[in-house]
């Protein structure tokens, strides 16, 4: 059953997504709004400023109510997944119960013990919040991200078009599998002093890790995948802006 | 592992499909009043199967198959260019997207819409990718590129 759903699993994957090896994490962006922005991009190179805005940070604070929210969860997890995985067991090892139910028991015991590990959901401690809190929030308000902006169009100097990029909103997720990051950027384009566009939205993830791997030498990790992101949303952001007669060269 | 396999089984065939047939790329002489514009699919293999409806403002124009493209002679102008296709009605996961484009007479321009994942691990997970591409560019994709017929 494993190797047909492996190899099922393994057609399907070459069927479906572009050639390409396997990176650790592939760097890309999970969602944007640019729609509205027509697909001639800006009538001219912009002017990129930064908003005087500093950085949002969303899912740091206080951690002692998602804390207790998350304590619930892994409550109601393993005591479900506890009972199902036991049952399921020893439903399977029907015959073995019969004539073995000490074996029976060990064996439903372990599956169990297995089902409440993997439903576990790691926390993160109030000191761990506010210690990727600080690094996210002085990527966020280091400019990288407009800067990363303005490489990929060009400086200009004239008053308009101006596109004005807003330091990233960086949310701190949870699961079983750690910790990750979404990083949300927002652009918004003033074609002349009479006339401004929707701004674009733009949003990619960090990958998983344990808190303990972000947190580790200073924040290297998560200072290092914040600036990928931001290097890969202003990537998405210069190709919708980009004046049509600029694109190829 | 089920829930992963069935993902996949139903992807495989919900994605299985159809390519444009028709003549190789040809370009067409651009008529002094009118924009000419050309609406193409690169061959990818994502999503290979499906395609999604072109529409311009309220028409429906023609299903833009993979390896496909189509020409249009549009008044000048601008225009909303919509790509909508549906999960089990055309094999198209991704959600409907409409564009405008500011189109000028005696001009040609090059519209390239594919998909792309939004989340490499999640096959049905995408977006089509809508852009104005540079005619040199663009003519370097079209050599192997078939007319869409009806």
């Amino acid at each position: 059953m494993t190797s047909i759903a492996t190899a099922l699993a393994a057609a399907a994957t070459l069927g479906l997504c572009a050639c390409a090896s396997k990176p650790q994490y592939q760097w890309s962006v999970a969602a944007s709004r640019t729609s509205h922005i027509p697909l001639q991009g800006l009538p001219a190179l912009p002017r990129t400023v930064s908003a005087a805005v500093p950085a949002v940070l969303v899912n740091f604070g206080d951690r002692h109510e998602q804390e207790a929210e998350r304590a619930n969860a892994n409550a109601r997890n393993a005591a479900a997944n506890t009972v199902g995985s036991a049952a399921y067991t020893m439903l399977a090892l029907g015959p073995v119960c019969v004539l073995l139910p000490p074996a029976c028991i060990g064996i439903a015991g372990a599956a169990a013990a297995a089902a409440t590990y993997s439903s576990y959901i790691p926390g993160v401690s109030q000191q761990q919040a506010d210690g990727l809190a600080g690094i996210a929030r002085r990527e966020g308000n280091s400019g990288k991200l407009e800067s990363w902006v303005e490489r990929r169009l060009g400086e200009e100097s004239g008053e308009f078009p101006t596109l004005v990029v807003k330091p990233a909103t960086v949310i701190l997720l949870t699961s079983r599998d750690g910790v990750a990051f979404r990083v949300i950027a927002q652009a918004q384009a003033f074609v002349s002093s009479t006339e401004s566009w929707e701004p674009s939205i733009h949003v990619t993830q960090l990958p998983w890790r344990p808190v303990d791997d972000w947190l580790q030498s200073g924040g290297k990790n998560l200072s290092n995948d914040l600036n990928f992101a931001f290097a890969v949303l202003a990537g998405d952001i210069a190709r919708v802006y980009m004046p049509y007669r600029e694109r190829g060269k | 592992m089920k829930a992963h396999l069935l993902r996949y089984l139903v992807a495989a065939v919900v994605l299985a499909g159809c390519a444009a047939t028709g003549p190789e790329f040809q370009r067409v002489a651009a008529q002094a009043d009118k924009a000419t514009v050309y609406i193409y699919r690169p061959d990818l293999t994502l999503w290979m199967g499906g395609y999604p409806y072109v529409s311009v403002g309220a028409e429906k124009k023609f299903a833009l198959l993979n390896n496909g493209y189509r020409v249009m002679a549009l008044p000048p102008g601008k225009h909303s260019i919509r790509f909508q296709g549906t999960t089990f009605g055309t094999n198209w996961p991704a959600a409907p997207v409409s564009h405008s484009v500011d189109l000028q007479a005696g001009q040609e321009y090059f519209i390239r819409a594919y998909p792309e994942l939004l989340d490499k691990n999640r096959p049905l997970v995408g977006r089509t990718r809508v852009e104005l591409v540079p005619r040199e560019e663009a003519l370097r994709e079209l050599a192997s590129v078939r007319l869409i017929t009806d």
